[in-house]
């Protein structure tokens, strides 16, 4: 009868600006709504997942799928051992993946996807706890879980309900409010977090510059070019890197000397601690700017199988070193896997 | 008495058609019910604000309520309306349709509807229902037309039921609903002040606020008299009370088309529809003709609907 007008409709922005506020504030009071229906029922769900010995599997379609992805992600990012189950996969042998000691979190807002209610007998005969998030309560799904968390919204904000709005933000929040909830049970520190977020940790570190972390001053190794061995040890021995650079006329770096260079003089000098520093050392050692950061510092390393870089300025003015541990464990960077 | 009285969902507003040579009885009301029944979560008898003549309907009568209710379905909710010119003269009519109620031991899930504002204002309204509710055994629900009481009442009077005074109504565990006809801003006020009451629904009475923003508990419609499919469909879906179907083919392409009708539509019967959609449904042989006289712009409005919209 009547078709979609293709015209394309230019709207002032006044129309524009007032519909998204209306949008957001919907949004918003989907969520305002929800904070005086959170209950003993809301209390039993957190507990129940923190006592449980098994996962947490979520498990919705649609929308409340993507949400329940969501939630998956923020749980086991938290310290909560969590999976997602599509109920559809579900009926087609995924179920096997349940057992008895898990918790089921099934999300719909009607209560009545069929999909999900076709799960619920096989879910209760594995003796499997339910809880459901569910706008609707009194749903074929609300009836038959363990445990019933309302999450209904007061009105979507998009027309004709095309597409779930304010009911999934709601969720979604839900979702949070549980993960937060859990994570403060658990105790979950910092430290617990970045385990669970090498990837994060690791971009964090690799952006830091060399600047922030090299050793400066007194704590750097060096010796002048015509000190002897036995003296370039005992810098070695005191600053415990494993090497000591060698410095030139007018504080210029002119060579390191390394362990490995120290097994190498030993085969070639019989009294090799007599000798001159610059006759063991090896030149033009690698060097880095100083406002070069980690990860070039680590691409360096790698690529030359060394352990220690020299930090300099654009005139090869000695500024700084640093050493592959530094890299790895400095400061509030530091690894802790 | 524990049906659900206020259910989530398309509650539609009955088009009713008065017979112009005996008083008080209405047209069709059998053909129009079979109808609607497949696709409403509730009905609305609402005479005397969708009359066509106010003064020929008069508030609801003791024998139209006696003809609903012998044929209204057991269990579908029947919303009455009671709303006199005086506070006396509502609670009058409330004990004079309850007393139909009981002579016809009338078991069904039934409610009381009132534009407190049309005879009434916000000070002393709680009192007022308290009385109201004190002579009933069945609930009320509340009805906030603020187009209908700028109509007739000072410019200077509130035209809305006030939030504080809503939080006080909500009290009363027997005041179960409201619907409410007016800005989106109103409407999240009166969410905020009956949280603390989650039995409590609040439903759209302006069919084309519900299309833009839907609101949680359902729209009370006079629309869904000519397309009551479309009406469900799109309602519950705004309402989320279907999402069982997903991924099926073809569903937003069904849901648009609905919505399109819908609005479309509401556009052509808005502006007179208790003189156009009787109209419509007696040429579709629904109801009988009630012999109104028609304006150019209704007859136009008429005509197009018959053209576009399939007869059911």
């Amino acid at each position: 009868m009547v078709r979609p007008n293709k015209k394309k409709i230019r709207r002032s922005a006044a129309e524009i600006i007032r519909e998204a506020k209306d949008v957001l504030r919907i949004e918003a009071e989907g969520i305002f709504g929800l904070i005086d229906r959170v209950d003993s029922e809301f209390a039993q769900a957190v507990n129940w997942i923190y006592e449980s010995r098994g996962r947490v599997i979520v498990t919705g379609i649609g929308k409340s799928g993507i949400v329940g992805r969501k939630i998956v992600a923020t749980l086991n990012s938290t310290g909560t051992k969590s999976l997602f189950l599509h109920p559809v996969e579900a009926l087609h042998g995924d179920l096997g993946m349940v057992s008895s000691d898990d918790i089921i979190l099934v999300l719909s807002s009607s209560g009545e996807t069929e999909e999900l209610t076709a799960i619920l007998p096989t879910l209760k005969d594995l003796g499997t706890r339910i809880i459901c998030f569910t706008g609707n309560t009194e749903s074929a799904l609300g009836r038959n879980s363990d445990l019933t968390v309302y999450a209904g919204v007061e009105r979507e904000a998009c027309p004709l309900g095309l597409a779930p709005t304010a009911s999934t933000t709601a969720m979604l929040a839900l979702g949070d409010a549980v993960c937060v909830t859990l994570l403060n049970r658990h105790e979950f520190q910092l430290e617990d977090f970045r385990r669970c977020h090498p990837g994060g940790a690791l971009g964090e570190r690799l952006r830091v510059p060399i600047e922030a972390i090299m050793r400066t001053g007194s704590s750097i190794p060096s010796v002048p070019k015509d000190t002897l061995v036995a003296e370039a040890i005992k810098e070695m021995d005191a600053k415990a890197l494993g090497a000591t650079l060698v410095i030139g006329d007018t504080a210029r770096l002119v060579g390191i000397v390394t362990d490995g260079d120290l097994r190498r003089g030993l085969r070639k000098y019989e009294r090799l601690l007599e000798k001159p520093v610059n006759s063991i050392m090896s030149k033009n050692p690698k060097t880095i700017q100083v406002k070069g950061s980690v990860a070039d510092a680590l691409e360096i390393m790698e690529e030359y199988q060394i352990t220690v870089l020299a930090v300099t300025d654009p005139k090869e003015k000695l500024l700084g070193i640093i050493h592959l541990h530094d890299l790895l464990g400095k400061g509030y960077i530091k690894f802790t896997l | 008495m524990d049906q659900i009285v206020t259910p989530r969902g398309l509650i539609c507003s009955l088009a009713l058609v008065p017979n112009p040579e005996n008083r008080g009885l209405f047209l069709g009301l059998e053909s129009l019910l079979a109808h609607l029944q497949p696709a409403v979560a509730g009905l609305l008898l609402d005479p005397m604000f969708w009359c066509p003549d106010t003064n020929n309907c008069g508030p609801t009568s003791s024998s139209l309520l006696e003809e609903i209710i012998t044929l209204v379905p057991s269990g579908l909710p029947l919303w009455v309306r009671i709303t006199g010119t005086s506070a006396e003269q509502t609670i009058y009519i409330c004990r004079q349709l309850e007393t139909v109620c009981r002579q016809l031991n009338y078991q069904g899930p039934l409610a009381w509807v009132d534009t407190p504002l049309f005879y009434h204002s916000n000070r002393g309204l709680p009192e007022h229902y308290r009385n109201l509710l004190s002579d009933t055994e069945f609930t009320l629900i509340a009805d906030n037309d603020p187009f209908l009481i700028r109509k007739i009442k000072n410019k200077t009077k509130r035209k809305n039921i006030r939030t504080a005074v809503l939080k006080k109504l909500v009290q009363e565990p027997r005041l179960v609903g409201l619907v409410h006809r007016g800005d989106l801003g109103r409407g999240i006020n009166y969410q905020r002040a009956v949280r603390g009451q989650p039995t409590f629904l609040i439903y759209d009475g302006g069919e084309r606020s519900f299309l833009e923003r839907p609101s949680a508990s359902g729209v009370v419609s006079v629309g869904a008299n000519l397309l009551p499919q479309d009406w469900r469909t799109i309602t519950l879906s705004s309402l989320n009370l279907d999402d069982s179907y997903p991924h099926q083919a073809g569903r937003f392409r069904h849901l648009w088309e609905s919505g399109q009708r819908v609005r479309t539509l509401q556009k052509y019967y808005d502006h007179a529809p208790a003189r156009i959609i009787p109209a419509v449904l007696a040429a579709w042989k629904l109801i009988q003709k009630n012999g109104h006289s028609l304006t150019l712009e209704d007859q136009k409005a008429i005509e197009w609907i018959l053209e576009h919209v399939p007869e059911p």
